[in-house]
C-alpha cells in the first residue's frame, strides 16, 4: 500500500515537473530559434570534412546533428538542477524521499524538454528536405529512446543535485562535466567516423550510449556494433551503478549539508 | 509529552584553523503542545540553524531534538511539521497557486477529495480564492506569504515552524499575516516556534520567548520576563507652551533626561519607586498651565534586545 501510495506520488511529481517545463514555451520555442542554424552549419562542416568517409548521407547527418542537440541541449542542465533543488532545502524537511522526488522531478522536466524540442524538430526535418516517413521514422525512434534516456539524464542530473546538497555551489562541476560527455559521446561528431582505436576506447564508455547510440539508432534503426539487447543492458547497468551512487553520495552530502542564507 | 525537546543539541562547522565553529552549542529548551515561543537573537545567533535541526534539515553534530516525541527529521516527525520561511518559497513559480498546493498536499500524504477540501478551506480562510488559478510568480509579495502560510499548514501540522514569516511585508501585509497566523493557532492549538527580527510580531504573537546568542541560550520566560528591571521603567515626554519653564528638578525619583529639548522636557520614573499617580500629579503642579501634552512610554522589547547584545558585544 505504501509503495503503491509512494509510485503514485511519484508519478505526479513527474508529471507536474512535466508540465512545469511546458508553461514556458513560448520561451523555449524562442530559446531554439538557433536550432536549425545549428543543423544546417555542423551537417555542412560534417559534409565538408568527414563526408568522403561515406558513412552517412547529408540527410542523415542533419538528423544526427538534431537528434544529438536535443539530448544534449538538455542533458545536465544547471537550470534543471538548481530548479530541481532550488528549494531543497525545505524540500529535505519533507516526510517524502528527498532522492526519489529530485529524481521524478528531473525526470518528468526532462522529459518534457525533450518533448518541446522534438516537436520543434519535425517540422525541421521536413524542411530540411527529408521525407515525411523518413522524418515520422526518427522522430519515433527518438519518443521510443527518450523514456530510458531521461532516466539515465535524470540519474546522472541527481548526483549533481546531491552535490548542490554538499556545496551549495555546483555550475562550475556541470560544465566541465557536459563537455567530457559532448567530447566522449559523439555529440555532433559520430563515433564511427573516428579512427579504430579511438572509436574502439569511445564505444566502451558510457557516455556512447547516451548520445551516440541512440543518435545512430535513430537515423539507422539499429545501434552501432551492438544489438539493442546489448544496449539495454549497458542502459540497465549504468542505471544499477548511478543508483548505488546516488545513494551514497547524498547520504554523504545531507552530513555535510550547510544551507546557507538564512 | 513536548512538542518539541531540544537537548544538549550543537551544530559545529569546521573551520580553517583546527577550532570548530559552533552555530548552536549544548542548546536545550523544550516547548508544550499548544504554546506559541518567539526564538529571538542577533543575526548569526544560530536561530535559523536550530529551526533547520528541529526540520531535519541540517543533521546535528551532537545533541538530540524531537518533535513530538519523534526524532527530528525522521519521516514521521516531518508528518508533523509545517514550515514557514520567508527567505525560502515551497511554492512553484510557473504553476499556479492551486496546482502548487496540490502538489503540496500529495508530498504531506493528503490525497482524494480531502485534499479538495482543505485547499479549499484554507484558501477562503486566507483570502486566497481569487488567486488559486494565478501562477505564483505574478503574486504580490504579501499574497504569496499567504499562500506558503497555506502550503505550511495544508496537512495540519501539530507544530509550526515559522522563520522571518513577515519579511520584506508592508505593514498592512504583515498584520494581516500575524492576524491569520494567530486565529489558525488559536483554533487549531498548533504549537508554533517563531523567529522574526520584527518584535512587533512577536509582540503580537508570542507569550513566551527563547534567546539565543553565539549559538547558546540567554533568556527563556515570559517577555515582560525578558525586559528584568526595565519593566517598570517608564519614559514621559512633556510638551510646554513656554520655552523658558524650567523642568523639574527638585523631584530626585523624576530624572531629568539629557537629551530634553526647549519645548520637550524629557524625563524617566520607575513605578516601582514612585506611582505613576504620584508623577502625574507632581508634573501637573509644577507646569500648571504651561502643560501642553504629556506621553508615557514604556521601554520597547527592541531596545530591550538591543540594550542586551550591545552589552554583550562590548564587553
Amino acid at each position: 500500500m505504501r509503495a503503491a501510495n509512494s509510485f503514485s506520488f511519484h508519478l505526479r511529481n513527474a508529471s507536474f515537473a512535466f508540465r512545469e517545463s511546458w508553461t514556458n514555451l513560448a520561451n523555449g520555442l524562442v530559446g531554439f530559434l538557433l536550432f536549425p542554424v545549428f543543423m544546417f552549419v555542423l551537417a555542412r562542416m560534417w559534409q565538408k570534412f568527414n563526408g568522403h568517409l561515406g558513412n552517412y548521407t547529408y540527410k542523415e547527418m542533419l538528423a544526427y546533428i538534431g537528434v544529438t542537440e536535443i539530448l544534449f541541449m538538455t542533458f545536465l542542465r544547471t537550470a534543471n538542477i538548481n530548479q530541481a533543488s532550488g528549494d531543497f532545502s525545505i524540500s529535505l524537511a519533507r516526510p517524502r524521499s528527498w532522492l526519489a522526488s529530485q529524481f521524478s522531478a528531473l525526470y518528468g522536466k526532462t522529459l518534457g524538454s525533450r518533448l518541446v524540442m522534438t516537436i520543434i524538430f519535425f517540422p525541421l526535418l521536413l524542411l530540411f528536405g527529408l521525407g515525411f516517413l523518413d522524418s515520422l521514422e526518427i522522430v519515433m525512434r527518438l519518443l521510443v529512446l527518450l523514456i530510458p534516456l531521461g532516466i539515465l539524464q535524470g540519474l546522472y542530473s541527481l548526483l549533481f543535485s546531491s552535490a548542490h546538497v554538499r556545496w551549495e555551489m555546483t555550475s562550475y562541476l556541470t560544465l566541465p562535466f557536459s563537455k567530457l560527455f559532448l567530447i566522449f559521446g559523439g555529440v555532433f561528431a559520430p563515433l564511427s567516423d573516428f579512427s579504430e582505436s579511438a572509436r574502439k576506447f569511445l564505444l566502451l564508455m558510457p557516455t556512447s550510449d547516451l548520445f551516440f547510440q541512440p543518435a545512430y539508432f535513430c537515423i539507422k534503426g539499429i545501434f552501432y556494433e551492438m544489438s539493442a539487447t546489448e544496449w539495454s543492458l549497458r542502459i540497465l547497468a549504468q542505471v544499477v551503478v548511478l543508483v548505488t551512487l546516488n545513494a551514497v553520495f547524498f547520504k554523504n552530502s545531507r552530513r555535510y549539508h550547510q544551507s546557507f542564507g538564512g | 509529552m513536548h512538542s518539541i525537546s531540544v537537548q544538549q543539541l550543537s551544530k559545529a562547522y569546521p573551520t580553517r584553523n583546527k577550532e570548530p565553529f559552533f552555530a548552536v552549542r549544548d542548546l536545550n529548551f523544550d516547548i508544550g503542545e499548544g504554546e506559541v515561543v518567539a526564538f529571538l537573537g542577533p543575526n548569526g545567533a544560530g536561530k535559523s540553524t536550530t529551526i533547520k535541526m528541529l526540520s531535519g534539515i541540517l543533521t546535528p553534530t551532537s545533541g538530540e531534538a524531537r518533535i513530538i516525541g519523534l526524532p527530528a527529521g525522521s519521516r514521521d516527525a516531518n508528518k508533523q511539521l509545517g514550515l514557514v520561511f520567508g527567505t525560502r518559497s515551497q511554492l512553484y513559480m510557473h504553476m499556479t497557486v492551486y496546482e502548487s498546493l496540490d502538489l503540496i498536499s500529495e508530498i504531506y500524504y493528503v490525497t482524494g477529495p480531502e485534499k479538495k477540501k482543505r485547499i479549499l478551506h484554507l484558501a477562503e480562510l486566507f483570502q486566497l480564492e481569487k488567486h488559486l488559478q494565478a501562477r505564483t510568480r505574478t503574486l504580490s509579495l504579501g499574497e504569496r506569504m499567504r499562500c506558503e502560510l497555506v502550503a505550511a499548514l495544508i496537512h495540519k501540522p501539530r507544530v509550526l515552524l515559522a522563520d522571518e514569516p513577515t519579511i520584506g511585508l508592508d505593514v498592512v501585509a504583515k498584520n494581516k499575516l500575524r492576524e491569520l497566523i494567530r486565529l489558525w493557532q488559536q483554533e487549531e492549538k498548533t504549537t508554533l516556534l517563531l523567529t522574526s527580527h520584527d518584535l512587533s510580531d512577536v509582540e503580537a504573537l508570542c507569550h513566551r520567548c527563547i534567546l539565543i546568542d553565539h549559538g547558546q541560550k540567554q533568556y527563556d520566560g515570559s517577555l515582560p520576563g525578558l525586559k528584568g528591571d526595565l519593566s517598570t521603567l517608564r519614559r514621559l515626554h512633556i510638551t510646554v507652551a513656554e520655552s523658558e519653564k524650567k523642568p523639574l528638578t527638585q523631584e530626585i525619583r523624576i530624572k531629568l533626561m539629557p537629551d530634553s529639548q526647549d519645548y520637550v522636557h524629557k524625563y524617566e520614573v520607575r513605578t516601582s519607586e514612585i506611582p505613576m499617580t504620584e508623577t502625574i500629579s507632581r508634573l501637573s503642579q509644577h507646569y500648571g498651565d504651561t502643560l501642553q501634552d504629556l506621553q508615557i512610554f514604556e521601554v520597547s522589547l527592541e531596545e530591550v534586545l538591543s540594550n542586551r547584545f550591545t552589552q554583550k558585544a562590548l564587553r
